[in-house]
């Protein structure tokens, strides 16, 4: 099938999701009232409740809930065949996606912004909330570790990439001493440092740099990823690792003015400069997908089976619970009118699943087969060189040099890694501060805050295979989908409004995310940790390591279930004490 | 009456950072202290005080003329910010354009409420009403 033709398919569901399903439960069921005050205007304090306009709202949304996660899932769900990803992705979106985000923004305005906690422990149970913190806790340890591996493992140890990453951090330094201490206009500022970025990447690709990057990382022909140091970590991986801490130790302890914003602003422009790019690349080109398998197999070797695992592994881009915590604090609390919820949740959703196409893409049709996607390396890889590719049509490497395209997708990925995960850090530290800081005074110490959140996050890196990693971090975030479609559900019913819309997609939802959970649980102790008695049969090179790592993964699927039944008992009986004031409500009407 | 539009472009304190991921957490898990507060104190001092003038303007200006205007703050990193710097020939910070036509560049209160006059405001009896 022809990529436009995909991109084609993606428009149109786009346009039905929309412009009619979409409208008809805001019209009919939601029925948004422009007159009535939103908390923004109800509470206005300048901070947090601020009225902003749709167009300015609609990029905070789309900025906060588009990161690694609508790139990495799709490249990673296509082993399943390029169908059931493509399938997932579009169906996903307009069924469950648009409706969480969307019914999450309204849950927020029609409830005067309370946050998911507050509302967990008035619409279902006091103990929601402990539990939702929980959650929340691991899910953000879960975030660290994937993109830590992707970023660390994967972007990072090819040569003409970490010289890049760090000259452009430099001239996001650079952006911050302008604007704030040189106080030069932010136009000059902004053109300044987006071309001293783009030089420092292509610096990053020069002959000389490259080889000395090369012997740092130890790399020769025969070891791609250098000598190995110690667990499965081999030289490249652990320099790698330990920039990525380096950069987010940074990131955690120094002024956000100084490091995170201005970084974060170079960054925005590299961004979408390679959005736009690659775009312009495949829409000139127009590939077919040659020989992908439309469906490989139902079960995949490291991933499973694809009902219920597929559902979790692509969760930005089809539907996530990390949008549902943006959609009903952020921006509920930022919504001028209650009629822009719709363009503003639903619009950025159905967004994001063009952004999920276009990452599917650079996986499905940019390596000409399916060996050549596999042959690409990991997911991030795949990305950055399938961008490159689509760039490549317009000319980027004969304008900037051979091997600039895949070098520009690397800094690209990256750094939108890297601006989430030093910010992760810097709340894991105070966090951490918070809940243990009378019992451990020293974790008062931003620096020890920080640094045993990086410690935890190399151990996961270090122990954990990415794979493992990633899917229990989809299913975390699919877990948190499904409250919100449960909370939705639960206030429909509490307002006597249709809620057959949100509960359907929150049964498939819970469902699915339980029967992952259980099964990576069972996966990982049940069939993996057995095979520690056997290594050599089982190739398993270093069994002190691999019995960790199952046993960390196991773990934490298996809390991550008792925290899921819980939740779903006491909702059971929120819903019951509904359905029995109803009752009631209807009898003393009689 | 017309309501009055009063963009205001000026550097605004993110609060962790441009992504909001840290500051949902925060939210939604209750805990952490103020994370604006905390970002508006991390700024070096003369930026803060340049804030804190800007938004205690803003706060008057709405307290004074109630619904007669609408006030907009953007920065100029942001696209809508940026653009609206372009269009309006923006180049200096604080900068206040007011019903699209008057630009006043830096904090002048005196010019600014001649600016609003102008516009034909008239300030409220009644807070919050015009």
């Amino acid at each position: 099938m022809n990529a436009l033709v995909i991109l084609l398919f993606g428009v149109v569901a786009i346009a039905a999701g929309y412009f009619v399903y979409a409208q008809i439960i805001n019209r009919r069921v939601i029925q948004p009232d422009e007159k009535k005050a939103t908390p923004a205007r109800m509470f206005m304090d300048g901070v947090d409740f601020t009225p902003a306009n749709r167009n300015v709202l609609f990029g905070y949304q789309f900025k906060s809930i588009a990161a690694l996660g609508p790139i990495i899932g799709p490249i990673v769900a296509v082993q399943w065949g390029w169908l059931p990803a493509l399938l997932w992705i579009i169906f996903g979106t307009f069924f469950i996606g648009w409706v969480q985000d969307y019914s999450s923004i309204i849950l927020g305005v029609r409830e005067e912004g309370q946050s998911f906690g507050a509302l967990s422990y008035r619409l279902i149970s006091p103990r929601s909330r402990s539990i939702l913190i929980t959650f929340i806790y691991f899910y953000l340890l879960l975030i660290m570790g994937a993109f830590g591996t992707q970023v660390g493992f994967g972007l990072l140890i090819n040569p003409a990439v970490p010289v890049g990453v760090i000259l452009v951090i430099l001239v996001g330094l650079l952006a911050g001493q302008m604007t704030y201490k040189w106080k030069v206009d932010i136009l000059i500022t902004s053109v300044v440092t987006v071309i001293l970025a783009f030089v420092g990447i292509w610096i990053g690709t020069t002959a000389g740099v490259k080889g000395a990057v090369t012997g740092l990382l130890g790399i020769t022909q025969d070891l791609p990823t250098g000598p190995k140091m110690f667990l499965e970590v081999t030289q490249a991986k652990l320099i790698g690792s330990l920039l990525v801490v380096v950069i987010c130790y940074f990131g955690s302890v120094l002024p956000i003015w100084r490091w995170a914003q201005p970084i974060n602003y170079v960054a925005f422009w590299i961004v979408s400069i390679g959005i736009l790019g690659g775009l312009i690349g495949l829409l000139i080109w127009r590939p077919g997908m040659g020989d992908f398998p439309a469906f490989t197999e139902f079960n995949v070797k490291g991933l499973g089976p694809l009902w219920p695992i597929l559902f979790v592994t692509i969760a930005c881009g089809a539907i996530s619970g990390w949008h549902s915590l943006v959609s009903s604090s952020g921006t509920a609390r930022q919504l001028e009118k209650e009629t822009d919820a719709l363009y503003v949740g639903g619009g950025a959703m159905f967004f994001e699943m063009f952004f999920a196409i276009m990452a599917f893409l650079t996986a499905t049709v940019a390596f000409g087969s399916f060996d050549g996607y596999k042959a690409a390396g990991a997911a991030a890889a795949v990305f950055s060189k399938g961008l490159s590719i689509f760039m490549n049509q317009w000319g980027l490497d004969s304008l900037l040099g051979e091997g600039f395209g895949v070098a520009y997708g690397s800094v690209f990925l990256t750094l939108m890694a890297l601006t989430i995960m030093y910010l992760v850090v810097r709340f894991m530290r105070v966090a951490s501060a918070e809940a243990l800081g009378d019992q451990v005074p020293v974790l008062r110490n931003s620096v020890i805050g920080t640094l045993l959140a990086l410690v935890l996050t190399l151990a996961l890196i270090w122990l954990v295979p990415f794979l493992q990693i990633w899917v229990v971090f989809g299913a975390a975030n699919q877990l948190m989908a499904s409250l919100a479609l449960l909370l939705a559900t639960l206030w429909l019913m509490s307002k006597g409004k249709n809620y057959q819309w949100t509960l359907w997609p929150f049964l498939f939802m819970f469902v699915t995310t339980i029967g992952a959970l259980l099964y990576k649980a069972y996966e990982a102790l049940m069939i993996n940790l057995p095979k520690t008695a056997d290594p050599v049969a089982n190739k398993i090179t270093n069994v002190g390591q691999y019995t960790v790592a199952q046993i960390i993964i196991g773990g934490v699927a298996l809390v991550l279930v008792i925290a899921a039944f819980m939740l779903a008992w006491d909702a059971w009986q929120a819903f019951e004490r509904f359905r029995r004031a109803k009752a009631a409500n209807a009898e003393t009407g009689a | 009456m017309k309501q009055v539009l009063v963009e205001v472009i000026c550097l605004a304190p993110e609060d962790w950072g441009l992504c909001s991921v840290c500051q949902t957490m925060m939210t939604q898990a209750g805990i952490g202290a103020h994370s604006s507060a905390s970002s508006l104190n991390d700024l070096p001092p003369e930026w803060k005080q340049k804030l804190d003038a800007i938004s205690e303007w803003i706060f008057n200006t709405v307290k004074r003329y109630g619904t007669q205007v609408m006030v907009r703050v953007y920065d100029p990193r942001s696209l809508p910010g940026l653009l609206r710097s372009l269009r309006y020939g923006v180049h200096t910070y604080p900068a206040f354009i007011i019903a699209g036509r008057q630009r006043v560049l830096g904090l002048d209160v005196q010019q600014l409420d001649a600016a609003l006059a102008v516009c034909g405001l008239q300030p409220c009896e009644v807070e919050g009403t015009p």
